[in-house]
């Protein structure tokens, strides 16, 4: 009788904490097993990665101070001034070609000047399609001052891509002023 | 009554002997395609003699890598409480049964000198076995890093993949004031600067053995390839040259990089030997052919072109040949990605007004749309187990890095200060 009423505990352990999930229904006898069934454990260690020493990183370098002051001179005169672009567009619009003409005339009369003209590009799409894009409107604003006799070797591209936004809002009328090409001089040679 | 105790004798012992024939198996899970299924697990507070920072960084980090694998259902601690513990384990384990746990984790923790030693032991409650032990020993500033290798080795164990608790997510980040590449753990901890060249730095992408990092930089005046070599710290540009470069991916086997290349005001795509420096040019275009990705096989090349009228996504052979388009929805498709197993794509796509993150199988071209939430979506990188993704956003003002299933039903922010973009995900190992 006693071995019966054992039996009976057994068993309703085992359907309340087994029997509810189907899961096999001698845990105990299991579980006495394991206390000594521990996996064979092999230690390992853990690494750093290595460090890098930024100190070492190339800075940029900067424009002279007669030169940062020239351009301000210029785009306060409207020598030299920006055009702008419809979005995923390079192709230069009418107002477009009227400032460039503008430019051409100043730097056909300054040909020690060397300038550099910046693609941007609105925040929309990738970093490197505008990269590209960027590059392609620079080009198009160069190509267009050549065509109009303004000397190939002083002029330089750059794309800046949407890296160096104008304008930091997220709308249409910021967007339109970060689609540009932008006029900079960076030199002027001695003779 | 003498019929009755017959009766659940014999219940009793068809049931006793059906788990004699069949020895019960240790818990496994199948995490296939969409299904998910989720195991019970009881992860009770790390034992240690002394509850430390450490300590207490190992159990956040372990619970926070645990629960976002996915496969877990982790067993609520102040339900845990509850439980009288007797000491005794075969009790114990049955009270953790009664939680409804199926799979047990106990962790200690030990100092030796500097050094912090963990131990862990899993446990499968059915059969009372113990399934998995493991030992890590570390500087105990790693001790989160013992946290995402352990958590890896326990999915790796019920899921026959290992996790990815211990991979590393580069980005760009203008937290300084310039674009500047970032390294983060999985988790968005351990933020940490790589470059300092106080200019516009781009793009980063790793090499298939992590041993390398390549990205875009503005340091010289125009936009070059630079290559970080981790063993050296050593940075150097790819091509010195007045042709501006950008958008550089790894071959699988790390010998070659595809990048893009500007030729007088023309972007297309270039093939370079990383060793001795020849290069081979793969697209003749009058529009933009940019963004170009290896496949993880490194038989084919993804890439953006605007061949089409507006940018979309193409793959093209190696050799260049064989081009053909697998974006058709959206009017603007770009920055793509491939997943681990070679056979989807993602990338942002323009619908609406909004890029979001979608998904092209390339062998039916059916496209999934992932991130349905607001803002715009781009610069997906899928983990390397393939089930995440991460992405930039720039929800609710200026631009932070999420993570997403790739079912799209999770979505977790990983950063926060500065703005922070182009999250690239690294493959599994340093080695």
């Amino acid at each position: 009788m006693k071995v019966k009423v054992v039996v009976v505990g057994l068993f309703l352990l085992v359907s309340v904490v087994g029997c509810k999930k189907k899961k096999p229904a001698n845990i105990e006898k299991e579980i006495e097993e394991t206390t000594t069934e521990i996996p064979e454990v092999k230690e390992e260690e853990v690494e750093a990665e290595p460090e890098v020493d930024l100190s070492l990183d190339k800075k940029p370098e900067t424009l002279p101070e007669d030169i940062v002051e020239l351009n301000q001179y210029v785009v306060n005169e409207g020598l030299l001034g920006d055009i702008f672009f419809d979005f995923d567009r390079f192709d230069l619009r009418p107002e477009a070609r009227e400032r460039l003409a503008k430019n051409a005339e100043f730097l056909k009369k300054h040909p020690e000047l060397i300038v550099l003209i910046e693609g941007h590009c609105d925040e929309r799409g990738t970093n490197e399609y505008n990269l590209a894009l960027g590059d392609k409107r620079a080009n198009a604003a160069k190509d267009f001052l050549v065509s109009l006799g303004v000397n190939p070797d002083n002029l330089k591209t750059i794309s800046y891509g949407e890296e160096k936004p104008f304008c930091k809002e997220s709308n249409e009328q910021c967007w339109q002023l970060n689609r540009r090409a932008h006029f900079k001089i960076i030199s002027r040679s001695k003779e | 009554m003498n019929r009755f105790l017959y009766l659940l004798l014999f219940l009793f012992c068809s049931v006793f002997m059906y788990a004699q024939e069949e020895p019960p198996p240790e818990v496994t899970l199948v995490v296939e395609g969409e299904v998910r299924a989720q195991l019970n697990l009881v992860f009770p507070e790390v034992i240690s003699s002394s509850r430390d920072e450490y300590v207490k960084e190992l159990d956040d980090a372990l619970w926070g890598d645990l629960e976002r694998s996915g496969i877990f259902e982790l067993l609520d601690r102040t339900q845990l409480s509850k439980v009288d513990l007797t000491g005794d384990r075969k009790e114990d384990f049955i009270s953790y049964r009664s939680l409804g746990g199926e799979v047990l984790l106990e962790v200690k923790a030990s100092y030796e000198g500097e050094k912090i030693v963990v131990e862990a032991l899993l446990y499968d409650l059915g059969s009372g076995k113990a399934i998995l032990g493991k030992r890590y020993r570390a500087k105990k500033e790693l001790v989160r890093n013992i946290a995402h290798v352990l958590s890896d080795e326990i999915v790796l164990h019920f899921t026959g993949k290992r996790g990815v608790a211990s991979t590393t997510i580069a980005f760009v980040s203008d937290r300084t004031g310039n674009k500047e590449i970032f390294l983060m753990d999985a988790d968005g901890k351990n933020q940490r600067q790589i470059t300092d060249h106080r200019s516009i730095s781009l793009s980063p992408t790793w090499s298939p053995k992590m041993d390398m990092l390549s990205y875009v930089s503005f340091v010289l005046g125009y936009p070059a390839i630079f290559v970080i070599d981790f063993a050296t710290g050593n940075k150097r540009v790819l091509f010195e040259g007045k042709n501006f470069t950008s958008s550089s991916s790894f071959s699988p086997n790390g010998k070659q990089i595809v990048f893009s290349r500007s030729l007088g005001g023309n972007s297309e795509i270039f093939i370079a030997d990383l060793e001795s420096r020849s290069i081979h040019r793969l697209t003749y275009s009058p529009g933009i052919d940019t963004n170009p990705v290896w496949s993880p096989n490194g038989n084919l090349i993804a890439f953006t072109s605007s061949r089409a009228g507006y940018p979309n996504v193409f793959v093209m052979d190696v050799e260049g040949t064989n081009v053909r388009r697998i974006s058709f929805g959206g009017n603007y498709n770009d920055g793509a990605t491939w997943h681990p197993s070679g056979t989807k794509i993602a990338y942002a796509s323009r619908r609406n007004g909004k890029f979001k993150i979608v998904v092209t199988d390339l062998a039916l071209l059916e496209t999934k749309v992932i991130t349905k939430w607001e803002g715009n979506h781009e610069s997906p990188s899928f983990s390397p187990d393939g089930r995440w993704l991460t992405y930039a956003s720039s929800r609710g003002g200026g631009t932070q890095i999420y993570v997403t299933d790739i079912r799209g039903i999770y979505d977790i922010k990983l950063t926060e200060e500065g703005n922070n973009y182009s999250p690239e995900w690294s493959p599994y190992t340093k080695k």
